[in-house]
């Protein structure tokens, strides 16, 4: 095998794994005063009707609890999260 | 090249896609009279013991909102199903509260249960999903 034809099939190799993988995701985090969310592999949100899962944990001081939500990007470019936080059987939120 | 290299050389290429393609994905929609739902990316669901995440949006003439929840298949091959829509703060205000869909159904997300308001009422309403072609859902 040439070495041309070697690069090739590299190449050929590289880029049909790349069409393979899923859309690159990273981790997200926000805060909101006291309260911080930190999120796991958020997909991206910039074209309209994307939508990626939001699945991470809700920090405030010592509390911590899971949360499992949803992004939606909306037709102008907007984006609309819900969120829900599993806190009920760690006692709430502390006030 | 001969025969054998280039054996070789496919072999690799699908054992290598193999491995880099996710497990088989797509996007199901589901209408219940006017309301629907598109999820992206939902795993199969046929054989007992799957789970696969539901996120997507929920959509209502003109609210669209996003909706979290799972499906699980049980032991006899029903599906079960949960979502969570984050319909709190949105207008008309009749829509202004966060509602919960619990059914059972198959592996396509055809299925019967009910919703109910989290707003302290008792109770739910009956909903009937029926699978739909993702193309009759405009982007929200």
């Amino acid at each position: 095998m040439t070495p041309r034809v070697r690069l090739g099939l590299v190449l050929s190799v590289l880029s049909m794994l790349g069409a393979a993988l899923p859309a690159a995701a990273k981790d997200v985090c926000v805060s909101d005063n006291a309260h911080r969310l930190r999120f796991k592999g958020v997909k991206s949100l910039k074209k309209p009707g994307s939508i990626s899962p939001l699945t991470g944990f809700f920090v405030n001081g010592d509390f911590v609890a899971p949360s499992t939500g949803t992004a939606i990007v909306r037709g102008d470019g907007s984006v609309l999260i819900g969120i829900t936080v599993h806190g009920a059987a760690l006692g709430g939120l502390p006030c | 090249m001969s025969h054998r290299i280039a054996l070789c050389l496919c072999l690799s290429l699908l054992t290598l896609l193999g491995v880099g393609a996710p497990a088989a994905a797509k996007d199901v929609c589901v209408e219940d009279g006017t309301t629907s739902f598109r999820f992206k990316g939902v795993r199969s669901l046929k054989k007992p013991g799957s789970i696969s995440p539901l996120n997507g949006f929920f959509t209502n003439g003109s609210v669209h909102v996003p909706v979290t929840g799972t499906a699980f298949t049980r032991s006899d091959g029903s599906v079960a199903i949960g979502v969570y829509v984050h319909a709190g703060g949105t207008t008309p205000a009749s829509m202004d509260v966060d509602f919960v869909y619990d059914l059972v159904g198959d592996a396509s997300l055809s299925a019967t249960g009910v919703y109910r308001y989290l707003d302290g009422q008792l109770g739910g309403y009956e909903s009937i999903w029926a699978p739909i072609a993702c193309k009759m859902l405009a982007t929200p």
